[in-house]
């Protein structure tokens, strides 16, 4: 049957993932790892994987487990696993993150934590996509954005074994004329796999229904919509390619790159086009403030990729990290911030107010939230993000950690927010009595027969 | 027509213990048009006239050792569903209502329609065309009793969507 009910364990990947963003803010503000450090010391990878898998990896996963489902009109398939999962890259995450610093000396610890965190990390992706694409298997018809989570696991999976081969060889596992080419060339690939082919893929692909939903606007279907897709699959195809001749030849390809970056570029241009196209023909007036939010985020991927193909260009490694750094943390986490702000009040509606629909008046959605209060932190955060892309360009390190911090108070304060709507406080008084639910674990809805 | 739901109180009544919350809870959840097969130690008389307020008749058969086995089956069919099943949109009468929610933002089609069915007897059906398919209704309908069906016209632009109402707790 075609229904999707509230995903358990979503807000318990939600809240690890803003431990790990607060965490990560918290010690580059401290002056850890990159600009005070060089991009590839032991503690900037340290907060480079905080962000991406810890913040970002487990944000997607757990809006995947709730949004697949609702995508394809299937429930999800084995929803035993999901905690399965967050034990595996939890713990995977934490001894890898301790097998960085063990490069470093850090205790003697060592480093074949890197191996073995890799190892777990690489067992929970992959069962997060098997468990994900058999849902997507199970629906009757693929929609245009499932494609894009398709093609988003797929390249989950290759980062994180990328990654996982990575660690071999920073572990010492792995040797030979092998080992040095993969330094050389593949980290960028890991990279590109893990923050272009999966984060960016997903995100585009949610976003597409996300905010056709909350929009009230036709779903997409058109020109630009298959356009994005196929340069999209091209531009991973292209990264398979670079990748695969990495290890048959120790090589890299720069054709494979130059044919990947146009079709990239293209994939991006064409997606923000059509995102504007759905903000044109929506049928509410007014945005909500996660729909406005949204339009800096998505203003972020443009930027990102504007400064990437620059630092492509020049070879500037200053504008390289200020790339990652917005791609990352403007588009990526900008749009995960706002979407949780939408997200964890309607998850929360759906919890609190569903049994009662049409039996007593219930509230709206916004009801939970306030927007007013929320509005500043969102600005805060997205100038902050500006800002430390800019110090990380003209290579101020002082700069760069004033705007962390005060991008760690947004965050924080963002946090605030999504606490309060799960507590039901800024709720009207008609319903300040009403039940709370449990803060991050929804209790399982009973099936009422009466 | 469904099996009658089978409840054993032996167990209960030879443990000392009070069957009466067990059978109710057994009621609240038959289908409509469903029965009840139930097993006690006695021939339990009071029982006979509560369900006949509900709308159930009986038949009492004595067992092996002194137990007995009674079949309730609902007399009348309730109003306006004659000939309609639950599990046959065939057999469902025309809509009453009418919902045109494809200009609402989530959840305003879910409050409407199910606002809409709270108000409906047994077996009237009601129709409502969506922007999408309302996946996080289907599970509070589901909850609540009713039947539905759906599907998405010609150039999948709109949900259509039939619903039966279900017994009114």
């Amino acid at each position: 049957m075609q229904m999707a009910t509230i995903s358990r364990w979503t807000l318990a990947y939600f809240s690890g993932a803003l431990v790990a963003l607060v965490s990560a803010l918290a010690l580059m503000a401290l002056g850890l790892g990159y600009p005070s450090e060089g991009l590839m010391e032991p503690r900037t990878l340290v907060v480079v994987h905080l962000i991406t898998i810890g913040w970002l990896s487990l944000l997607m996963l757990g809006a995947l487990m709730q949004f697949l489902p609702v995508l394809v009109g299937r429930e999800l398939v084995w929803p035993k696993l999901p905690p399965v999962i967050l034990a595996l890259i939890l713990s995977g995450l934490a001894l890898l993150l301790c097998g960085f610093l063990a490069l470093d000396g850090w205790h003697n610890a060592p480093v074949e934590f890197l191996t073995l965190g890799g190892l777990l990390l690489l067992a929970g992706f992959c069962v997060a996509a098997v468990m994900l694409f058999a849902t997507l298997l199970s629906a009757r018809s693929l929609p245009l954005p499932a494609g894009f989570v398709a093609l988003g696991l797929l390249s989950l999976l290759v980062a994180a074994t990328l990654g996982e081969t990575l660690a071999s060889v920073l572990a010492g596992l792995v040797g030979g004329n092998f080992s040095v080419a993969l330094v050389m060339h593949g980290v960028g690939l890991h990279a590109a796999f893990g923050l272009g082919g999966w984060l960016t893929l997903a995100a585009m692909g949610v976003s597409y229904r996300l905010v056709s939903m909350f929009l009230v606007a036709p779903e997409r279907k058109g020109v630009l919509t298959r356009m994005a897709f196929w340069s999209a699959t091209i531009a991973l195809g292209g990264l398979a390619g670079v990748l695969m001749i990495l290890i048959a030849t120790n090589a890299s390809w720069s054709l494979g790159l130059a044919l990947t970056g146009l079709a990239a570029a293209l994939a991006i241009g064409a997606y923000l086009a059509d995102i504007a196209g759905l903000y044109r023909t929506r049928r509410r007036a007014r945005l909500e403030l996660h729909m406005a939010g949204a339009v800096a985020g998505m203003a972020m991927l443009g930027l990102g990729a504007g400064l990437l193909a620059w630092a492509l260009w020049t070879g500037s490694q200053p504008v390289l990290a200020a790339a990652i750094h917005v791609l990352a943390l403007g588009w990526l986490g900008g749009l995960g911030l706002v979407m949780l702000y939408k997200i964890v009040a309607f998850l929360t509606w759906l919890e609190c107010f569903a049994p009662h629909m049409g039996r007593m008046i219930t509230p709206r959605v916004q009801d939970l939230v306030c927007e007013r209060r929320a509005a500043p932190f969102f600005i805060l955060y997205f100038a902050a993000e500006l800002a430390g892309a800019t110090a990380i360009v003209f290579g101020s390190d002082v700069v760069f950690r004033i705007a962390t911090a005060l991008q760690l108070l947004g965050v924080m304060m963002l946090i605030h927010q999504y606490v309060r709507a799960r507590r039901l406080a800024d709720l009207p008084e008609a319903w300040m009595d009403h039940p709370k639910p449990r803060l991050i674990l929804p209790a399982t809805r009973q099936r009422s027969v009466a | 027509m469904t099996d009658a739901l089978e409840l054993d109180v032996r167990p209960i009544l030879r443990n000392g213990g009070e069957p009466f919350g067990a059978i109710m809870g057994a009621i609240n959840a038959l289908a409509p048009g469903q029965g009840l097969k139930l097993y006690a130690t006695f021939r339990p008389e009071p029982l006979f006239t509560v369900m006949a307020a509900k709308g159930f008749g009986y038949e009492a058969t004595p067992l092996e050792g002194g137990d007995w086995q009674v079949l309730f089956m609902p007399t009348a069919v309730p109003a306006g569903s004659a000939a309609s099943r639950p599990e046959d949109p065939e057999s469902w009468p025309d809509p009453i209502h009418y919902l045109d929610c494809t200009d609402m933002d989530p959840p305003e089609p879910m409050v409407q329609i199910l606002t809409q069915l709270e108000a409906m007897s047994e077996g009237e059906v009601m129709f409502a065309l969506l922007g999408r398919e309302p996946v996080f209704l289907f599970p509070e309908m589901q909850a609540r009793g009713h039947a539905w069906v759906g599907d998405f016209d010609a150039d999948g632009t709109s949900y259509r969507l039939m619903i039966r109402a279900g017994r009114q707790p």
